[in-house]
């Protein structure tokens, strides 16, 4: 792992305008910009919906059960 | 404080951060790799690597990216050392995403990740940070290393490419009705 993360609390969402400037101007309409974005959180949020597979589960289960070992 | 909570309050909490951030970290994890096997692996390093290295989370910080950032340096790790994975993207993944479309956009799900996969890898590392997961400029900036502007640059190209890729033009492609072009149009102008 190279260095940890020090982030800086929640993060923000870009508006259209931000990325407009920064860029010149762009070639993708902001209705479409926006139709993109979407398709990208419906397709994100059908995988983050499925159920979890058991190998994680039994993994954090693990994890927890050693430390609680550690602690006695 | 990170040293004021006692162990195994600590433990707790960071164990709730943990699972509450598992679904969504899948959900990064298959969409950057495109294998939902690969994803599964990258998450269970994950995971023990946030395990082992908890004391480096500071409280009060966001967790998501800070397990961004670990998951995206191990992708990135294996990566380059065994190359990148052929994506099953024909297989489990148009099983498991088997759905009709829904009611916020009308792209089939097996299509988006195809078209997801042919971005650059910088673009879709943005698009996925800033985009899906909700992460600041900021973090993006710090998690790959380059300026903010870097950041918003990639990122409208990434967008540019996508809608490219999936046969955009207008917002009628994907299925918007009249009325919610409306709304967005001045959602746009506002």
């Amino acid at each position: 792992m190279s260095g940890a993360f020090k982030g800086s609390g929640a993060g923000s969402s870009p508006s259209h305008k931000e990325w407009e400037d920064d860029d010149g101007g762009s070639e993708v309409s902001p209705l479409v910009v926006d139709a993109v974005g979407k398709a990208l959180h419906a397709h994100f949020q059908a995988i983050a919906n499925m159920p979890l597979p058991d190998r994680l589960l039994v993994l954090l289960a693990e994890l927890e059960a050693r430390e609680r070992r550690q602690d006695t | 404080m990170t040293e004021a909570m006692p162990p195994v309050e600590r433990s707790q909490a960071f164990r709730d951060g943990l699972i509450r951030e598992m679904r969504d970290l899948r959900a990064f994890a298959v969409s950057l790799s495109g294998s939902f096997h690969q994803a599964d692996d990258l998450l269970q390093e994950t995971l023990l690597k946030a395990w082992s290295n908890s004391n480096s989370f500071i409280p009060g910080t966001n967790m998501r990216a800070w397990l961004v950032t670990i998951l995206r340096n191990t992708y990135y790790s294996q990566y380059r050392k065994r190359g990148r994975e052929v994506s099953d993207t024909d297989g489990i993944y148009s099983s498991q995403l088997a759905t009709p479309p829904n009611q916020e956009s009308s792209v089939d799900m097996a299509d988006f990740q195809i078209a997801l996969q042919k971005l650059a890898p910088e673009h879709r590392d943005v698009l996925l940070m800033v985009g899906a997961s909700g992460l600041s400029y900021e973090e993006t900036a710090e998690i790959c290393g380059v300026a903010v502007g870097t950041i918003k640059s990639r990122l409208n190209r990434a967008r540019a490419r996508l809608a490219d890729l999936l046969g955009i033009k207008t917002a009628s492609d994907l299925g918007m009705g009249s009325v919610s072009e409306a709304v967005v149009r001045s959602q746009s102008s506002g």
